[in-house]
């Protein structure tokens, strides 16, 4: 009964963390970012930062939600002893949860880059002193900092659809590698 | 040929569902308190926008959560029971469950079209000069009434998103 109650919540907190990773990243990508571009650029970049801010929190909290709930499921359905050994490697079902733990580390990585690398190219300040070279050194930094990071979310969006695809034949298959 | 059907299915349904709680969780705990930080003003405009892009974006996605729905169901009659993994405990989707499952993606549909064509855009309606001339709180009012109703729907689509998950979860892990 307890082991039952354990794969629901685990499932229920997996399918969580998935459509806010999955759905979030779309709305945030395909949906306020470009509405953003209809008011003046000082406002918008308040409210991009703003809401970069929250949703990383999303995202950081989906990505450490993946193993605990994944982990979670995969022992209350007793799914270790399918995968026990070599078996990891030589069935459907160990290979594409290998490839779907994979990925959930390029994942960690490439948010990493983000919240640590880039997000805080983009937070610095421009002051009125800083003027000429300085100043545009500093725009263009951050305009190929706002660039790298649009290419590395639509990356991580793609590689989340493709685990969504290994999660769905796992859960309604034996999986798909 | 059936396995590819399945994964298929699986894949629309899973997408799907992924793509349209999620959007409606990010309105939720992203931009809704993130307009308190912005000038009203700009508020109208994005959300204006974003109301505009996200109904179809949440309507597509239910619609390819419902083929992938109905697919699984009509292929396997189980949206759990397929595994050729030796779970004993698997137990499948029965016509109740399935009905239950098919009737709140129905009503989300419906919720997410009434959201998207009368309610949202209520809230962003604008009178005629004459008439705000002749009656000044009545844009106001209106605006206020129209943003109460929004809340309220918004409210029913999380619960009912919320339970969708619960009963999902619960057909995943031990399928019914």
């Amino acid at each position: 009964m307890t082991q039952t109650w354990v794969s629901v919540i685990a499932s229920f907190l997996h399918l969580v963390a998935v459509a806010v990773y999955v759905g979030g990243s779309v709305a945030m990508e395909f949906v306020m970012s470009p509405a953003q571009k209809y008011v003046p650029p000082s406002q918008a970049q308040v409210i991009g930062q703003k809401s970069a801010d929250r949703f990383l929190i999303l995202v950081w909290s989906a990505l450490a939600l993946f193993p605990i709930s994944g982990g979670l499921l995969f022992f209350s359905l007793s799914d270790q002893n399918v995968v026990n050994g070599t078996k990891f490697f030589t069935t459907d079902y160990g290979r594409t949860l290998f490839a779907m733990i994979f990925l959930w580390f390029v994942l960690v990585i490439n948010g990493s880059l983000i919240t640590f690398v880039y997000r805080p190219k983009l937070r610095q300040k421009v002051s009125s002193q800083r003027q000429g070279q300085d100043f545009s050194r500093t725009q263009k930094e951050m305009q190929k900092a706002a660039q790298i990071v649009s290419w590395i979310t639509r990356i991580d969006l793609v590689i989340a659809v493709f685990i969504v695809l290994l999660g769905a034949s796992m859960a309604y298959g034996s999986g798909l590698l | 040929m059936k396995a590819n059907g399945i994964l298929f299915f699986s894949v629309a349904f899973a997408l799907g569902w992924s793509l349209y709680f999620g959007g409606v969780l990010f309105m939720y705990v992203v931009w809704r308190p993130l307009q308190q930080d912005i000038s009203p003003s700009h508020t109208a405009v994005i959300c204006s926008l974003m109301g505009k892009k996200f109904k179809w974006i949440a309507g597509g996605s239910l619609i390819l959560c419902g083929i992938g729905y109905i697919g699984l169901l009509n292929s396997v009659g189980s949206l759990g029971g397929i595994s050729n993994l030796a779970r004993q405990d698997q137990v499948r989707f029965s016509t109740t469950w399935g009905l239950i499952g098919g009737a709140i993606l129905v009503s989300l549909l419906s919720l997410n079209m009434i959201m998207g064509h009368i309610l949202h855009p209520n809230s962003h309606s604008k009178l005629k000069l004459r008439v705000r001339k002749d009656n000044p709180d009545l844009l106001r009012k209106r605006k206020l009434a129209a943003i109460k109703r929004m809340d309220i729907a918004l409210k029913v689509e999380l619960i009912l998103s919320f339970c969708a998950t619960v009963l999902l979860a619960w057909a995943t892990a031990r399928g019914r």
